[in-house]
């Protein structure tokens, strides 16, 4: 467990070195948070109510999905195709550490120093522009919630870790990456809540995992979901998570097989 | 004059197709490509339609202006992608020292900074994007004057021009500070805020996106031109403030270019 720890602490620094990288990684974030919060506001300039949130209810969405494009899509193992493409998965394979949690801890870092910063960006926010956002003040909600948000970062790490592994068997993950998260964009309900699409398209994107990672656990915060759904999203999701469990696993080992070190 | 254009653009041409040789190498990951960005344009565009098909209006403007806003920010941001996309290796050439091989050539190096790697398979996302806006319009009846499509168009160019200027404005920070690829990103991230009226905005952000980083000149702009509701002060300011920025983005990269150490190739 310590070594995973020292693994958090390196991977701290590793972003301190190109501090203006830092800062403008910062800058677009709430930059982007922006974008959707006055365009929200305008739209509720003269309703009440639109696709059945009020002003307070869609501000805590945009609030929370900010939140939690940090912490769930936020991710280190973009990196892990090209560690494979130059042969340096070689050295985490001859280390006495496993592959799966060493890049997971790469991401812990990750979330935990996007929270702390996202957390004093949102609370600048708040302090100047006084949004009448919603606060959830019940604690199963609460609770709910975190286990939602835990299972949603569990779920996308798998997928993402499964999107690195095509580096196994092809130089080219760049482009099936740059699909992959314009799909997630357009159905997780990270940029708007899926509930203003037709109910066909919100069947069809319900099909897939991708509303787990976002748009489940906000509406579980929201307190919108009745028992049954709150029940059935999360056998749905942790369906999702144990099938690409298993499913990384498979294709780890026949990657495996197939890895040749190019490059070392 | 005339033959220094000519050398360039058979120069660009040259460029442009060793670039679309390797795109094919690739096919696969080029289809990909092509259907994530279609996919990204998609997810915007819904939003935005679903949104305004339950509010009458969103800062003062109706559902089919709302779209031809994000449909003119689109056409713009592609034509800088399209033309502009050298800027994403210039920082690299400079860590190299590879950009000492540019200043070695007949070519002007901005030119070669900027130009170098248009991908012409762009060319056909524009086309599809300028036959969807076609479509749109036919079907949105907007009230459409002569006048009115005339000055769209021109203060579309200045849109490109302004853009170009800032493009210029960050490799010449670049040289000496090495910072292009965060700068390039920062207005990429500040432009997508265009995707919608900046009228949208608090009034601050809107003067702030206006005089300071004039992303409301290069996208808002045209397409209030088009729904002719530029008042004549508007108009030549944006045509006033596009050359006088491109001017002074020129002589910056001048005297920054002077001032370039080469990082050893």
């Amino acid at each position: 467990m310590r070594k995973y720890t020292k693994l958090i602490r390196i991977t701290w620094q590793q972003y301190f070195v190109y501090r203006v990288n830092f800062f403008a990684w910062r800058l677009r974030n709430i930059v982007f948070f922006l974008s959707f919060y006055f365009l929200w506001l305008a739209a509720f300039q003269n309703k009440n109510e639109l696709f059945g949130y009020n002003l307070p209810k869609i501000l805590g969405y945009i609030f929370a999905a900010q939140i939690l494009r940090s912490i769930i899509l936020g991710s280190r193992t973009a990196d892990l195709a090209g560690e494979i493409n130059s042969g340096r998965l070689s050295i985490y394979l001859v280390r006495p550490i496993s592959v799966l949690k060493y890049w997971f801890s790469q991401d812990i870092a990750d979330k935990i120093l996007n929270l702390l910063f996202l957390t004093s960006e949102l609370f600048l926010i708040f302090f100047l522009l006084r949004p009448p956002f919603f606060v959830q003040t019940n604690p199963f909600a609460i609770v709910l919630f975190i286990v939602s948000v835990f299972l949603g970062i569990l779920l996308y790490f798998y997928i993402d870790f499964l999107l690195g592994l095509i580096g196994f068997w092809t130089p080219e993950t760049w482009a099936p990456r740059f699909l992959f998260i314009w799909i997630i964009q357009l159905i997780s309900g990270s940029i708007f809540p899926l509930d203003i699409l037709p109910q066909k398209i919100l069947s069809l994107a319900n099909l897939s995992p991708f509303p787990y990672l976002i748009f489940f656990p906000i509406k579980v915060y929201l307190g919108e979901l009745t028992k049954p759904q709150i029940l059935s999203g999360f056998l749905v999701c942790s369906f999702w998570v144990i099938f690409f469990y298993l499913f990384l696993s498979r294709v780890w080992k026949k990657g495996l097989k197939i890895y040749s070190a190019e490059g070392q | 004059m005339f033959h220094s254009i000519k050398h360039h653009f058979k120069i660009w041409l040259f460029l442009s197709l060793r670039t679309f040789q390797i795109t094919l190498i690739y096919r696969f990951s080029t289809l990909l490509f092509l259907l994530g960005k279609i996919i990204r344009f998609f997810t915007f565009f819904l939003f935005l339609y679903f949104l305004t098909s339950k509010t009458a209006t969103l800062a003062g403007y109706n559902q089919n202006q709302i779209i031809f806003f994000y449909l003119t920010f689109k056409l713009i941001d592609i034509l800088l992608q399209i033309f502009l996309r050298g800027v994403y290796w210039f920082r690299g050439s400079l860590v190299s020292g590879n950009f000492d091989l540019k200043l070695t050539k007949p070519v002007n190096p901005l030119f070669a900074v900027l130009f170098s790697h248009t991908d012409l398979l762009d060319i056909s996302t524009f086309i599809l994007l300028a036959l969807f806006i076609i479509n749109f319009l036919q079907k949105a009846a907007f009230l459409i004057t002569l006048q009115n499509l005339l000055l769209y168009l021109l203060l579309l160019l200045n849109g490109f021009i302004i853009g170009l200027a800032l493009n210029v404005f960050i490799v010449s920070i670049g040289i000496i500070t090495l910072e292009v690829d965060q700068l390039i990103w920062t207005f990429r991230d500040l432009s997508a805020m265009a995707r919608y009226p900046l009228d949208v905005y608090h009034i601050n952000l809107q003067r702030f996106l206006t005089y300071i980083i004039p992303i409301g000149l290069i996208f808002t702009v045209p397409a209030k031109a088009f729904f002719g509701i530029l008042t004549l002060k508007w108009i030549i300011f944006s045509f006033l403030f596009g050359i006088i920025f491109l001017l002074f983005s020129l002589k910056l990269w001048q005297f920054c270019l002077k001032r370039y150490n080469s990082a050893s190739s």
